[in-house]
């Protein structure tokens, strides 16, 4: 008898394997597989992205050179990654490049400056002062210069503001994109973006009294 | 340290004051409640500062090339060759 039971025993081992065999490779997650990880499939992404990877860069800094680096370093950060299988392609892909990018370029910022929030708030009224309000009726600064205060203002901010910042309001991710991207739920982007709204405010103050002083 | 001290009722809804996404009474209560609101007064006009460097960021994002330098792009496509399955074998 017990020398039966160990034979059903095998029959039921015997069709497992040979159900196991007859399902389709790409339904058993071939397609993620290392190996398959073509650069073909990535270069194709790459410049499917490429337009709007250079507006986010764009958006980060106002020297051409360095906007094409960050879409460059981030590129190459993004190949390596798919190919050691920690990057999908999936449809918010495009958070994961503006996430490195903004952190890469913020937190250069953050080191070449050296220096502490106060300090880098210094940074942006030393930006303001060299400009001249009454010259520009229409504007407080010049673009450029307020696109350096914006970049000056984020690097101050923690990274989880400075994600959410860049995200929604910098790059106009939907919610539900942001919060995939971030790996936190929609209802801790919100909140998180309204703390870091007021954290990137206060950070113009400085701009502000700027202002009134010129005025 | 955000030295910004909004009223808690209010907090919630300057940003959204700034970004022109209120209607009806609620826009109508802010705009009334901050005229006479110190606190929420300075909140707002930070915020507005703010907004205004964001958009100020997005307006020159939409001008520039499309694409990377050429030498740029050779690496990369030399980077995304070598990354081929068979070339890796």
């Amino acid at each position: 008898m017990p020398l039966l039971e160990l034979f059903d025993g095998w029959w039921l081992f015997a069709f497992v394997i040979c159900a196991i065999d007859t399902i389709p490779q790409a339904a058993i997650g071939a397609v993620s597989r290392p190996a398959d990880r073509s650069g073909e499939k990535y270069a194709a992404l790459a410049k499917e992205l490429m337009p709007r990877l250079l507006a986010s860069a764009r958006r980060l800094t106002s020297d051409s050179d360095k906007a094409q680096d960050l879409v460059q370093d981030a590129l190459i950060k993004g190949f390596e990654a798919y190919r050691a299988g920690n990057l999908e392609l999936t449809d918010w892909v495009i958070g994961w490049f503006i996430r490195v990018m903004s952190n890469a370029h913020l937190n250069s910022i953050r080191r070449e400056t050296r220096r502490a929030t106060g300090e880098l708030t210094s940074e942006i009224e030393a930006t303001l002062a060299d400009s001249d309000p009454k010259s520009r009726p229409d504007h407080w600064i010049e673009p450029q210069e307020q696109r350096e205060a914006l970049a000056r203002a984020l690097a101050t901010l923690s990274e989880d503001h400075r994600e959410v910042i860049v995200l929604v309001d910098l790059e106009e991710l939907s919610y539900d994109d942001a919060a995939a991207t971030l790996g936190v739920p929609v209802g801790t982007v919100r909140s998180r973006l309204n703390r870091a709204r007021y954290a990137l405010a206060d950070a113009f103050r400085p701009l502000l009294t700027h202002m009134e002083i010129a005025q | 340290m955000n030295n910004l001290k909004p009223c808690s009722h209010t907090k919630r809804w300057l940003p959204l004051l700034v970004k022109g996404r209120l209607h009806g009474i609620v826009l109508w209560y802010l705009r009334m409640h901050v005229k006479r609101c110190n606190n929420c007064t300075e909140a707002i006009e930070a915020l507005r500062a703010a907004e205004e460097c964001i958009a100020a960021a997005q307006q020159a994002s939409r001008n520039g090339p499309g694409e990377l330098s050429s030498d740029r792009m050779a690496t990369l496509e030399d980077l995304f060759r070598e990354g081929q399955p068979n070339d890796a074998q």
